[in-house]
């Protein structure tokens, strides 16, 4: 009798930037693991003032997948990040600018360390971005509301 | 702290939890005062210890994160040697481990951390670049059930 044949999950997907080329992801289907939704839940003690949306932890994605992958995949590699930036025609916009739908890196040093989409401004005209924090949850904040450093945060948008 | 195992890893932890990158944990990690203290251990000391941290089938946050901290606090040490030495052959629990332990070496300086922090993302090499054999989209492999 045969054997069954059984082809496991991917754990890298077929993504391309406009221009043809493929991003390194990678899809973590592993559960959920101890000590995850303790450390989710003290960022929402932390971060009280955000909306900490009922989402994750989850490995399978990132911020950068979220914002690049819609949600399907982890994106770690700052490099590709650059990349998507290149090939997808975004281009770098102002502070001044920035509107709904404009995406946002938080740099360090170089290292295109979070990311996130802008979804409105608030009162005092900061951004608000939601944004996946690691393998925690979903947020939305206020642009410096988050464990991320903001000395040097880019704005981005697609224009054509 | 008599033993490595009573570093206080909640920072490290916290910043392990939502790293998006290699870097950004390797950059929290230097940051992390637990890290320098231990480092003040013997490196014959902290490599058992992250050898036995490899060793276990890791259950929690902290078991993900512990392996990190070592290595960053390997770095910290007046020699490279024991940082060189660290086998991260078959850590796919710890994915990040060979990149880490690269780019430590690459910006590896016995006398000072701090410039060497702002070199990390230039000095490192691409994350994607070290892990291509595994990055490839050739059909992942055939899981055969036989009766």
């Amino acid at each position: 009798m045969g054997g069954m044949v059984i082809d496991p999950l991917p754990t890298q997907l077929a993504l391309e930037t406009r221009r043809g080329n493929q991003v390194a992801n990678y899809i973590d289907r592993e559960p959920v693991r101890w000590g995850d939704e303790w450390q989710m839940n003290q960022y929402r003690d932390e971060y009280r003032h955000e909306e900490h949306r009922p989402v994750g932890p989850s490995r399978k994605y990132n911020c950068h997948g979220l914002t690049f992958a819609s949600r399907r995949t982890t994106i770690e590699d700052a490099a590709e990040v650059l990349k998507i930036i290149g090939d997808d025609e975004y281009v770098s916009i102002t502070y001044d600018e920035v509107m709904r739908g404009d995406i946002v890196i938080y740099f360090e040093d170089g290292d295109a360390a979070h990311s996130g989409i802008v979804i409105g401004r608030d009162a005092l005209r900061v951004p608000i971005v939601l944004s996946k924090w690691g393998h925690c949850h979903e947020v939305v904040h206020r642009l410096p509301k988050c464990p991320y450093k903001v000395e040097d945060v880019r704005y981005y948008r697609i224009t054509t | 702290m008599t033993t490595i195992n009573e570093a206080d890893l909640t920072r490290a932890s916290q910043a392990y939890a939502v790293a998006n990158t290699p870097i950004y944990l390797i950059r929290r990690l230097q940051e992390d005062p637990a890290v320098y203290e231990i480092a003040k251990f013997s490196g014959e000391d902290i490599l058992q210890a992250l050898r036995n941290a490899v060793r276990v089938q890791p259950e929690s946050l902290l078991d993900y994160t512990r392996p990190y901290v070592y290595l960053v606090a390997l770095s910290k040490l007046p020699s490279e040697d024991f940082l060189r030495s660290v086998d991260t052959d078959g850590m796919e629990n710890w994915r990040w481990l060979p990149y880490m332990k690269q780019v430590l070496l690459e910006t590896y300086s016995p006398l000072s951390t701090g410039t060497v922090l702002g070199e990390l993302a230039r000095l490192a090499p691409a994350y994607s670049e070290l892990t291509r054999s595994d990055a490839t989209l050739d059909s992942p492999p055939t899981l055969v059930l036989t009766d």
